[in-house]
């Protein structure tokens, strides 16, 4: 599907351009300046007070919903509610329509799967949104659906922590590294059932339900392609797991921060690796493990340790039998969480209880629309948290409510620091480094190096800024980005990309602080 | 979406329109696959090819292991050994007929060209087929004749009844192996762990060993088994609590043996087709009319 928005946003834009180049430019309302980089429709941004103005809200709602431009037939509309005083109107009902399209749940499935750090490269069928449609079955498995049916039926979003239910691919559902049949084989066995004859060449869904009480089970936890990315070894011992539920669900990236103060210690190694019952032929293991001891590690490992350790029936696939484990975190006010689940799913129940929860997903959802250099402040994000809560955690509405909310419609103020070559050097560099190595394919010139400037040459300078900012997707949230390759070892950080951002808009500047490229035409690019 | 569907619905129809006019299918080279007799292929330019195979008795060898480690207990390294048995047998396409009379009785070569300058790939119509004790649901005709793997100790602590004796049973609710592969989500080699079976029962054997007997669910194959460079197993103490084991395989002992095995002179002989689980569960990859026509794809 992600597939299909892609060429749906490639046919866009390709009528759009034709529609340009037949001369058609637009009147609006608004004021306008030429502005030939966005084609037909020219958006004027701000308003004297900051907000956007109707029609760079209705492309700015339409890119971060759908990840494409509106077509001009929605400007037309616009400009209709305008004149009609029905803005309002018109927006809450744009943001229902956008809502409901494949489009946004594909762009939602990307954000989620860079959530969890996942691949983002699968696609999900074009029959789930077109019975009729003849497009043969793709790859998709248990994870990906789940996504799908959270964003489709605007379920809650604690669905992604706790759902017992599952659709899953038959006889695809592959994950990369064990099919969805196998990862559950254990807990289902009838769906290692062979296919009837004549049917191998068609996809089925199957849905699978577990009890609303099945201890085993939880949302995307329990999903062959959670357990495959976060594979667990003898040494890990489930800590990249439990690491990856405290990063996503909890908000904690897991930095060594808390140190237990004096006196505690020994509450927390006992909670992180309570001892076995001593004989007479065995020690404690804990005896000669200096992770029982240093505070360093124990601020990381007396949380991961008893959660990871709810995993441990489980390898690669889910095992029918569930683990006790404990979710145990320190808050900043020094209050000591500790919550014991028997099994994954009352673990997750016990994650999604704690205020920290509620925060962290508005957080994420903040971070995906709002996208603020400026956090909002507390008293704002209490707000946030508590209409999160007053709309049962519901994805789309609350997707919804947050695109309505003027932080999201004002000025997105990328006015230019003087951000110069010298602060984004780094990053560029890590760029020309792995360029270097690469042949060009045929046709194609080489790819200079990204910290001279010039970058190529004074002809061509432009032309590579324009696509630094569309490969890391800057004049979105740099989740579309296409470099560096999903698949290398260095990913620039939001900081990194904000930067790089800043330094382009306030016009390329050169070692010395010279603009090398008018901020006006940059800003443009960054739109 | 819609456009993509009129996208979709314009291809088909080209697709449909094009095959109007499509010439008849050209002939096909035919894998012939008759019960009880050896799997031909005629070639449309009548060469034949037909598959034989070198049945090998069963290895049975020791593997030394050493447990490293539990987390409910401190034992240390405490030596054990293993026994596996397994058997590794070839599967081959030979020349049956072939106008060059020397490559008659000759291994075919399958040959296609890479494209772009590279040169082509080239390989031969053969695998190896191995046959071990995980295999004992899936090809119970192939592993009729492999006795069960067994725990050899003269320790037996590292298990958490603690004591020297092997105890009665002892069940494991997972055997994990461990191997360096590909993450397929972020594409970086990494230590992996492979379930590879689930709810294993073991029993006290006349040895004194701890023999495997029964196996709710072997999920991989006992290859990785022997290649792993861990493994885990994880079972209950008295008290309820999993105990992670874990033992590292020495796999240079079984490979040596393995070697020493494969050494022995062959004796091939066409394979009768559906007699075991080569014809279905561990067919070859050549057993496919497909590979046979593929284009671009030479046989000499």
């Amino acid at each position: 599907m992600r597939q299909a928005s892609n060429l749906i946003k490639k046919i866009g834009f390709v009528s759009f351009a034709l529609l340009f180049t037949g001369g058609c430019v637009k009147k609006s309302n608004e004021i306008q300046e030429p502005n030939p980089t966005f084609g037909l429709h020219t958006v004027a941004f701000t308003t004297s007070r900051g907000s956007l103005t109707p029609s760079a809200r209705l492309r700015k709602l339409s890119v971060h919903l759908r990840g494409i431009l509106p077509v001009e037939s929605e400007y037309d509309a616009l400009d209709q509610a305008i004149a009609a005083k029905t803005t309002d109107e018109f927006f809450s009902a744009k943001t229902s329509e956008y809502l409901k399209t494949p489009e946004y749940i594909g762009k939602m499935m990307t954000r989620l799967d860079q959530l969890l750090r996942m691949r983002t490269t699968s696609d999900l069928p074009e029959a789930l949104f077109n019975p009729q449609s003849s497009a043969p079955p793709e790859l998709v498995n248990a994870e990906d659906l789940l996504y799908y049916e959270i964003l489709a039926n605007n379920l809650s979003w604690d669905s992604l922590l706790t759902r017992k239910e599952y659709m899953m691919p038959d006889p695809y559902g592959f994950t990369g590294m064990v099919y969805d049949k196998d990862y559950y084989q254990m807990v289902v066995p009838e769906l290692l059932s062979p296919m009837e004859p004549g049917k191998l060449n068609q996809i089925n869904y199957n849905r699978i339900k577990f009890s609303p009480t099945d201890p085993r089970i939880a949302g995307i936890i329990t999903t062959g392609r959670f357990f495959s990315r976060y594979s667990t070894t003898n040494v890990n011992r489930n800590r990249g797991r439990a690491s990856a539920l405290f990063r996503t669900f909890l908000c904690d990236d897991m930095r060594a921060v808390v140190t237990p103060k004096p006196g505690e210690d020994g509450d927390l190694v006992n909670q992180a690796f309570p001892k076995p019952v001593p004989d007479a032929n065995h020690a404690s293991v804990l005896d000669d493990d200096p992770h029982g001891s240093d505070p360093n590690c124990m601020s990381c490992h007396y949380k991961l340790d008893p959660l990871g350790r709810g995993f441990l029936t489980s390898g690669s696939i889910l095992s029918e039998d569930t683990s006790p484990g404990v979710l145990t975190y320190r808050r900043p006010t020094g209050e000591l969480v500790s919550v014991p689940g028997n099994g994954l799913g009352e673990l997750a129940e016990a994650i999604k209880l704690q205020p920290e929860y509620a925060q962290c997903q508005v957080m994420h959802f903040w971070n995906w629309f709002i996208q603020g250099d400026d956090p909002p402040t507390v008293e704002r994000f209490a707000e946030l948290v508590k209409q999160f809560d007053g709309l049962g955690h519901k994805t789309n509405d609350f997707v919804a409510f947050l695109v309505n909310q003027p932080e999201f419609y004002r000025d997105p103020n990328i006015a230019p620091e003087n951000v110069t070559l010298v602060q984004v050097k780094n990053s560029l560099q890590r760029c020309t480094n792995c360029h270097a190595g690469v042949t060009p394919s045929m046709g194609k010139p080489p790819i200079p190096s990204f910290v001279s400037m010039p970058i190529g040459s004074d002809a061509d300078h432009q032309k590579w800024v324009k696509d630094i900012v569309k490969v890391l997707d800057l004049a979105g949230s740099g989740e579309n980005r296409t470099m560096p390759p999903a698949t290398s070892a260095w990913q620039p950080s939001a900081e990194e990309l904000g930067q790089i951002k800043k330094w382009i808009a306030s016009g390329v500047r050169d070692e010395s602080g010279k603009i090398t490229i008018d901020p006006k035409i940059t800003q443009g690019w960054l739109q | 979406m819609k456009l993509f569907t009129s996208w979709i619905a314009a291809a088909a129809c080209v697709v449909s329109l094009s095959s109007l006019w499509a010439a008849d299918p050209p002939p096909r080279n035919k894998l012939i696959l008759e019960a009880g007799k050896t799997p031909e292929v005629v070639f449309v330019d009548g060469r034949i090819t037909e598959l034989y195979i070198n049945r090998r008795e069963p290895l049975v060898t020791t593997m030394p292991i050493k447990v490293t480690d539990n987390a409910c207990t401190t034992p240390s390294n405490i030596a054990c050994d293993y026994r596996t048995s397994l058997i590794l047998d070839d599967l081959v396409m030979i020349w049956k007929a072939n106008p060059d009379p020397t490559k008659v009785g000759k291994l075919v070569m399958a040959k296609f060209s890479q494209g772009g300058g590279q040169p082509p790939i080239e390989f031969p119509l053969y695998q190896q087929g191995l046959v071990a004790f995980s295999d004992h649901g899936m090809m119970p005709i192939l592993s009729a004749n492999l006795p069960n793997d067994i725990f050899l100790c003269k320790d037996f602590t590292w298990l958490p009844s603690g004591t020297v004796a092997a105890p009665d049973t002892v069940n494991l609710s997972r055997w994990d192996v461990e191997m360096m592969m590909s993450n397929p989500e972020t594409g970086l080699m990494e230590n992996r762990t492979i379930s590879m079976a689930m709810d294993v029962t073991l029993k006290k054997n006349a040895e004194g060993g701890l023999e495997i007997g029964k196996v709710k669910k072997f999920l991989v194959s006992s290859q990785s088994v022997i290649n792993a460079t861990l493994w885990a197993l994880i079972t209950k103490n008295a008290n309820g609590d999993y105990c992670p084991i874990t033992i590292q395989p020495n796999s240079q002992a079984i490979n040596n043996a393995i070697t020493q095995y494969q050494a022995l002179p062959p004796h091939y002989a066409g394979y009768q087709y559906g007699v075991d689980e080569f014809s279905n569960v561990a067919k070859p990859f050549f057993l496919d009319e497909n590979i046979f026509n593929a284009p671009g794809v030479e046989f000499n």
